[in-house]
Parts: C-alpha cells; sequence; structure tokens
C-alpha cells in the first residue's frame, strides 16, 4: 500500500517539464548521487557510533558518552579529526595507486547499495541482474585493498593486503553460492523481483531447512567478506602492523575505514532483501488479517529494521569471538563451506523442484 | 613455493605484548625458523639500588619489580631478610601475607585472561576481567592505601591491621568473582575458536622443560605437579587445603585450563584463610628502622607466585644495606630462552598468543 | 544527443587507458589501466543495453582477472624496477603501422552489408539461461559441460602445481 514509484515518476516528469531533456536527467542523476552520498555518510556516522556503543555495552561500559547525549556527535568529532591530521609523507612505491586506492573501495561500496530497494519503486537502479552486479562490485573493492597494501611501500602492509585479497575472493564463493541457493525460489536475480516472490513467506522461512543452512553460511561468508571479526587478521592489532592501511592517514584512511561499515550496511542489507524479505512486511500465507495489520508499518521501517537486526548480529560476532588464523580461516572456506553449499544448492533444487517449500 | 626467510621484528612498542621487550624472528612464508629476543627497554637497576639502600628502604623497591602481581616480591623479599636474622613473625600476620598472596594471584590471573584472550582477538574478557579486578584493587586500596605497589608486606609481618568489616569485605567479592566465572567460561573457554587457537600451538617438550628450568603453570600444563606451597612450603600453606591442577596436553589450552583452576582454587584458599585466622599481634617490631642491622648471612626464599616460582637470594653483611638482593624470576625463563625454543616451527600470527601463555612479563625479566 | 557523447566518452577513455596500458614503464600501473579499460568494456555493454554480459565482464574481468594479474604481478620481487623507456620515434613508426592496419580493418569491415533489425532481441537473464541449458536448437549445454570438466581439470593441475615440492617431499 505504500508504493513510491508514483512519486518517484512525478518528480521526474516535473523535472523534465521545467528545463530541456539532456539538462533534466543530468539534473535527475546529480540529485540521486546526492542522496546516496548522504546516505553513505549518515550510514558511516551511526554505524560507527553504534559499534562503539554496542561493543561498550557487551564490555560492561559506557561507551562514548560525553559529546552530546549518549555521544550522538561522536563520529562527527572524529570525522573533523581525520579531515585535519597531517598526511604523514613517506617514500611510497606509486603516489597514484597509493591515492587511487581508497576510491576503489568507496566507488564499489557506493554502487552496491544503489541496487538496494529500500520501499516499492524507492530504487535506484532496478536492473534486471541486481544482485549480480552487487556480487561484481564487491570484486572491484578487493583490488583497492590489494593496490592501498602494496602502494604503501611496506612489507607488512603488502603482508596484509595479500591475505586481505586471498581472503575476499576465497569467500567470495560463498557468498555466491549461498545467495543462489536462495534465488532458486525467487527466479530473478532483479532485486524488487526477489523482494516480490516474499509476498507470501520470507525466503528463510519459505525454504526451511536449506534456506537456514544458506543463511547460516551467508552470514559466516559475509563477515569474511568485509574483514570483521573473527576473520579480521589482516587488520588486527595484536598482529604485525594494522593491515593494508597500515600507511594511511586522514581523508584516506577515512575512506578505508568508512567503506568497511558500509560494506557490513551492504552484507546486512543484501541478507535482509533476500533471506528476510527486504521491505516487505512480514506475512504468512493463509493469515489474511494478520498480513493486514503488518501492511500498516512503512515497508523503509521493515527494511531497515531488518538490516539494522543483522548489522546487531555482526557486531555481536565482533565482541564474542576471537580471530581465526589466516590458514585456519582458508581450511574453513575451501573444505567446509564450500561442499556445504553445493551439497545445498542440490538439495534446494530437489526442494524446489518438488515444490516441498511453504506457500508452493 | 619456497619462499626466502625474511626478518620481522615484534617489539619494543606492540599492542600484543605485555612490557617492552623485542623479538626478532626469522619467518619463511608463515612459519618461524629462528626467534632471537632482545631485553633491556625496561632495566631499572634494582638489584643494584637495593644496594645503596638500607633494608627497610629496599622493601620499598621490591614491589616495583612487577606490575600484575607485585606482592610475592615483597612477601619473598621479607621472608629472605626473616630467615638470615631469625625473626619470627606473628601467626595472624602470616595469615594476611597469604590472604594478600592469593588476591594478588587472582587479580594477575584476572590479567592474565584479558591478554591470552585479547591477544586471539577477543577483547571482551579483556574489558570484562579489568573490571572485576577493580574491585580487587578497591580491597587492596581499603587495606593498604595503594592499589597496585602496595608495600605492605615488610620483614617482621605486615603493616597495618584490618580495618573494621574488611573481612565480610573480601568473603563479599570473593562471591561476586564466583559468579562472574561461569561468564568467563561461555566467553573463553567454551568458545570453539578459542580452543582452536590454542590447542595444538607452543608445545613445551619435556626436554626443555629439564633443561631449561621451567617453572609455574607451565611446567603444570605439562604434566608435572610441582608447586613451591606444597613442595616446600611456607607461611600456613601447610595448613590450607587446596588443590594443585595439572593437564598433560603442555600447549597454550592445558596452560589456560591450569590457571583457570587455580583461580578458583585461590577464591578457596581466601576463604579458608579468612574463616581460620587468629587474633593477635601483627608485626614483630623492629627496633630502630632507620639503624636497622642484620647479622651476615644469606638466605633464599621461594614463593609461589601466578607465572611460576619466584625466589629471593638476599646477602647480608651485618650492616644496614644489603650486600646483594637478587631476583630469580619466572619470565626471565620463559620469556626470554624457553620464547625462542618454543617459536620455532610457529605461526607468526600465534607469537602474541605464545608469550602471553609462558607468562611474559617484561618488568620481572630486567629488573 | 546524449548517446552519442556518452559512446563517445567512454571510447575515447578506452583508447586512452589502452594506450596508457602499453605505453607506461610500471608494470602494475599497466595492470590497472587494463583493469580500467575492462570496466569500460562493461560500460559499454550497459550502454547498448545488454546487463547479463556487463555484470559477467565486470565480475570475471574486472574481478577476477584483473586481480589475478595484479596478484601475480605482486608476487614477482623486482616489481618497483621500472620497465625500459620506448623511444618516441619508435612510437611514432610503430603508431603508425597499427593506424594503417586499423583503416584498413574497418573499411573491409565496411564493405558488409549491416542491416538494421526492427525491435531488439530479448536478453534477458531467464532467456540465457534456458539457452545455456536447452538440449535442443540452439542450446548450448554441450559446451556448457565441457567446460565444466576443463575448469575442473585446471583447478586440480593449478594445486598440483602449486603443491610441487610438497610431493616431491613426500615421495622421497
Amino acid at each position: 500500500m505504500y508504493d513510491f514509484t508514483g512519486m518517484i515518476q512525478g518528480i521526474n516528469n516535473w523535472l523534465h517539464s521545467v528545463m530541456p531533456d539532456m539538462a533534466a536527467t543530468v539534473v535527475g542523476w546529480v540529485l540521486i548521487g546526492a542522496i546516496y552520498l548522504a546516505i553513505f555518510a549518515v550510514l558511516g556516522l551511526v554505524l560507527v557510533l553504534a559499534e562503539r556503543k554496542i561493543a561498550a555495552f557487551f564490555q560492561l561500559r559506557l561507551g562514548p558518552n560525553r559529546i552530546g547525549p549518549w555521544g550522538i556527535f561522536q563520529t562527527v568529532a572524529d570525522a573533523i579529526k581525520l579531515l585535519l591530521k597531517e598526511p604523514v609523507g613517506t617514500k611510497r612505491a606509486d603516489s597514484f595507486l597509493y591515492n587511487l586506492a581508497p576510491y576503489f573501495v568507496i566507488i564499489g561500496a557506493l554502487m552496491s547499495i544503489s541496487v538496494l530497494p529500500f520501499a516499492k519503486g524507492l530504487q535506484a537502479f532496478d536492473i534486471d541482474i541486481g544482485l549480480f552486479f552487487m556480487l561484481a562490485m564487491s570484486s572491484i573493492g578487493v583490488m583497492g585493498i590489494l593496490l592501498g597494501g602494496w602502494a604503501s611501500n611496506n612489507k607488512y602492509a603488502l603482508l596484509g593486503a595479500m591475505r586481505s585479497g586471498a581472503q575476499m575472493i576465497s569467500y567470495e564463493l560463498s557468498v555466491g553460492l549461498s545467495l543462489l541457493t536462495v534465488i532458486l525460489m525467487a527466479g530473478s536475480l532483479q532485486m524488487s523481483e526477489i523482494v516480490e516472490a516474499q509476498r507470501d513467506y520470507w525466503f528463510i522461512f519459505k525454504g526451511h531447512i536449506p534456506a537456514v543452512i544458506a543463511f547460516m553460511i551467508f552470514t559466516i561468508a559475509g563477515t569474511a567478506e568485509t574483514n570483521r571479526t573473527p576473520f579480521d587478521l589482516t587488520e588486527a592489532e595484536s598482529e604485525l602492523g594494522a593491515g593494508f592501511h597500515t600507511e594511511y592517514s586522514g581523508l584516506k584512511f577515512a575512506f578505508f575505514f568508512l567503506s568497511e561499515f558500509v560494506n557490513m550496511f551492504i552484507i546486512s542489507a543484501i541478507a535482509a532483501t533476500v533471506f528476510l524479505g527486504g521491505w516487505m512486511p512480514l506475512h504468512f500465507g493463509g493469515l489474511e488479517g494478520f498480513n493486514h495489520v503488518m501492511d500498516y508499518i512503512p515497508p523503509v521501517i521493515w527494511f531497515l529494521g531488518k538490516v539494522a537486526f543483522m548489522i546487531f548480529l555482526l557486531m555481536w560476532f565482533r565482541w564474542t569471538f576471537p580471530r581465526l588464523r589466516i590458514d585456519q580461516l582458508m581450511k574453513l572456506e575451501w573444505k567446509y563451506l564450500l561442499p556445504l553449499n553445493l551439497m545445498n544448492i542440490l538439495l534446494m533444487a530437489f526442494v524446489v523442484l518438488m515444490g516441498w517449500y511453504l506457500g508452493s | 613455493m619456497r619462499e626466502k626467510a625474511t626478518t620481522l621484528y615484534l617489539g619494543p612498542q606492540h599492542p600484543g605484548i605485555t612490557g617492552n621487550m623485542m623479538v626478532r624472528l626469522k619467518v619463511e612464508g608463515d612459519t618461524i625458523v629462528k626467534a632471537t629476543t632482545e631485553v633491556g627497554y625496561l632495566h631499572r637497576a634494582f638489584e643494584k639500588l637495593a644496594e645503596k639502600r638500607n633494608w627497610l628502604q629496599t622493601f620499598t623497591l621490591m614491589c616495583r619489580f612487577c606490575v600484575p602481581e607485585p606482592d610475592p616480591m615483597e612477601e619473598s623479599y621479607s621472608r629472605a631478610v626473616e630467615a638470615i636474622e631469625g625473626r619470627i613473625v606473628p601467626e595472624r600476620a602470616k595469615y594476611i601475607r597469604v590472604m594478600m598472596l592469593e588476591l594478588a594471584r587472582i587479580g594477575s590471573l584476572l590479567l592474565w585472561h584479558a591478554g591470552q584472550a585479547g591477544s586471539t582477538g577477543l577483547y571482551t574478557v579483556g574489558q570484562w576481567t579489568v573490571g572485576d579486578r577493580n574491585y580487587i584493587l578497591d580491597l587492596f586500596e581499603e587495606l593498604t592505601g595503594a592499589r597496585i605497589y602496595h608495600m605492605y608486606i615488610w620483614p617482621g609481618g605486615v603493616r597495618r591491621d584490618f580495618p573494621e568489616g574488611f573481612a565480610d569485605k573480601v568473603l563479599k567479592t570473593m562471591d561476586y568473582l564466583e559468579g562472574r566465572l561461569k561468564d568467563y567460561d561461555n566467553l573463553m573457554f567454551e568458545n570453539s575458536i578459542f580452543q582452536k587457537r590454542t590447542q595444538g600451538v607452543g608445545y613445551v617438550s619435556p626436554k626443555q622443560i629439564i633443561e631449561r628450568g621451567v617453572v609455574g603453570p607451565v611446567l603444570r600444563g605439562a604434566g608435572i605437579r610441582s608447586d613451591i606451597r606444597i613442595d616446600d612450603p611456607y607461611e600456613v600453606y601447610d595448613k590450607l587445603d587446596f588443590k594443585i591442577p595439572t593437564e598433560t596436553s603442555s600447549d597454550i589450552w592445558g596452560r589456560a585450563l591450569v590457571r583457570r583452576e587455580e583461580l578458583r582454587q585461590s577464591i578457596r584458599i581466601i576463604r579458608q584463610v579468612i574463616e581460620k585466622m587468629p587474633e593477635g599481634a601483627i608485626y614483630n617490631k623492629v627496633p630502630n628502622p632507620q639503624k636497622w642491622t642484620i647479622p651476615p648471612g644469606d638466605a633464599l626464599a621461594r614463593t609461589e607466585s601466578s607465572r611460576g616460582e619466584i625466589g629471593f637470594y638476599v646477602v647480608s653483611d651485618g650492616s644496614n644495606k644489603p650486600r646483594r638482593v637478587h631476583l630469580r624470576g619466572a619470565a626471565y625463563v620463559h620469556a626470554m630462552t624457553l620464547l625462542e625454543d618454543v617459536l620455532v616451527g610457529q605461526n607468526i600470527s600465534d607469537v602474541s598468543t605464545i608469550m602471553n601463555s609462558l607468562g611474559t612479563c617484561a618488568p620481572e625479566i630486567e629488573r | 544527443m546524449g548517446a552519442k557523447i556518452i559512446f563517445y566518452l567512454i571510447a575515447g577513455l578506452m583508447i586512452l587507458f589502452s594506450i596508457l596500458s602499453v605505453s607506461t614503464t610500471r608494470v602494475i600501473r599497466a595492470a590497472v589501466y587494463l583493469l580500467f579499460v575492462m570496466i569500460l568494456m562493461a560500460g559499454f555493454y550497459f550502454f547498448v543495453g545488454y546487463n547479463f554480459l556487463a555484470g559477467v565482464q565486470l565480475m570475471v574481468y574486472s574481478g577476477g582477472i584483473a586481480v589475478l594479474i595484479v596478484i601475480a604481478v605482486l608476487l614477482v620481487h623486482n616489481i618497483d624496477h621500472r620497465m625500459e623507456r620506448i623511444p618516441v620515434v619508435e612510437y611514432l613508426w610503430k603508431g603508425g603501422v597499427l593506424l594503417a592496419g586499423a583503416i584498413l580493418t574497418i573499411l573491409t569491415i565496411n564493405q558488409f552489408p549491416f542491416q538494421r533489425i526492427a525491435g531488439t532481441e530479448d536478453v534477458s537473464v531467464s532467456r540465457i539461461g534456458t539457452k545455456l541449458l536447452s538440449l535442443g536448437d540452439g542450446g548450448y549445454v554441450l559446451p556448457f559441460e565441457v567446460i565444466s570438466i576443463l575448469l575442473l581439470a585446471v583447478m586440480v593441475a593449478a594445486i598440483i602445481i602449486a603443491k610441487g615440492e610438497v610431493y616431491k617431499n613426500e615421495e622421497k
């Protein structure tokens, strides 16, 4: 009942009516770009503070509470500090690549959030390969890490970058395969259609066992993709240096730092969209009254709520588990997750074929 | 693909090491082929300083050898001086000393939790244990006036008697700590990733144990039931009832289990001490502290700290200043020479964990 | 009008980065410029409307092969050693030959009577998927299976090559 396609269409028409065609299109692009940059910035602000507060509550302490009530302006203060920091100049292996590397991760992250459906019709880029596109963009982010580590002219940064790169490209496999498992029920890669297909049940309920297994594998592989604990060996403080971003300070470090949080948001958003129904309210096949009540809550709230739940889960992992060593990490992926994933896809294919899912 | 050996330097400033020391690692790929420790960043020349101060002034230096657990140092030094002079310590003072030692042991073990878990990436445990350690430091503050360096146990007894209601406070803190132990189990010891990181890592062979003179939890983690508190009882340990835990795996996990059990035993000991403590004097008063001389002689006093056996060897030449004070610390062997042997063949990610498990205390190594 | 601008933009950047990729003296920069060219190719596919191929281009070429090239280059030890500079004269005559070849090719291709068809082919993902696995006319299931076996053989071979010494040592 909340349909934003009309509103978006209306804005588009108004733009086209007040200025020539080309200009209207370009202005439309700029507007969307500005909105997404704002989302990016707000996400960074909120997530960093949330991480610190949640960590504090897990650790029986208070967290930031001086700057603003409940420390809500803490991230703003951090951002100002990072911007004013002196860029420490040492001899770089390659200045051009050193400066270029953070942009890879930022652009990858921004392109990924552009295909997320926030509500019906509220989507920047509703392409028919939506999910595939998101995965491709995260592959491009790997490049930024490799280049950043190498261009820093630092043995430890290079070590960290290579390991990080190897870890990310290994776990991309698991991420893709676990998503594929659930797409078998949707029948399309288009994000809006994936959400629409969950109108009667969310996929995690619809696909019962294979979907739950896929969800668990996706959460593990997603945490590894974003280089978070228990898979953050490359950035660990008690290891050698701070990984690939050892030599970055100031604004460029802010880019790497922010993009880690936005990547976490992206993984959570993919999980929320594909497994938990995106902006679709909680519906159960036959209960019409219940469904109607659920529909009153705006879809954006549903989406953000689910994403918040997933983010909380990822943060919970971070403060509860120690780190895996790099060889244990790789062993986990190649010897356990990948075979499990493949078997799960077979299982799901069988389930879909036989129609043994809810609401078939 | 054979990778050529590179040299990596861990320290002296490093978030994964307690204290300042450097470990030079020669690595091939991820595996360490040779390790060399370099110490000296924290040398404060305490043993030489002790020769320039009189007996009572020296006792203020002795606690500063080791930060997490200063009380065994004070106690060991005091007992050595009492042995040379033949000074008798009152019963009540002995019980209070045991209580202080065990409280310090608990504090040190809580800090060990933080280091061991923190080096594997589990920082939450560190935040919890440091918070709980504060309650013990509060007890210290109320009894001695200081939180870390107490300067409380001196030759002849202890300096102050219990304030009003202190025994109840101690028992309450012990109850609180026992309640927290379940949480630590859930988060740290039953955590399968922690187990995976620590099992089979940092193995100390029996040959190394004999050659290097290994003591403490490292020894007990290898299956040898040896503890100065029962081998050579001092203070009132022969009157108390406690268990000495041993494990046989001789890796980080075994040592972690040993230390986990020791924490529980310490709580048990403190409860017994509070129950059995007699009334009486707490100090066998030294006649004139500034002009106090001790007959010539020497003595060795051995104490079991949370890292292992420490010993104070004190030599007196009849004057009012010590002729020689020497500390034989557990960390000197474990974290300097044993570490170089144990690190060979290990992964560089495990260096910090191994150092924490062997009980690295850089201040104690270098005095 | 707008389409023309976008086309010239993409094409121009592609040519620029291609020339930079072959003329730069630093190996890693060459790899990065190649990555840009591949991303621009994906841009072309989006421009034409062939979304699936653009996604594949991004995922396989930019996200896979470019990363592979960069990792391979990083494993070479003396990479900050610059490659030799090519004298300008060599540029000019080699460029001239290339240009002549290109013009010849374009003229030859233009001889073919290209026809504009009305409407567009349906290149949706579902159609591609069905075609890929269909046994009937124009189905690709045989090449699909053959390529799968080839990939399996390649992966096994790569593992054996990478672990080469371990197997040799085990045999001793």
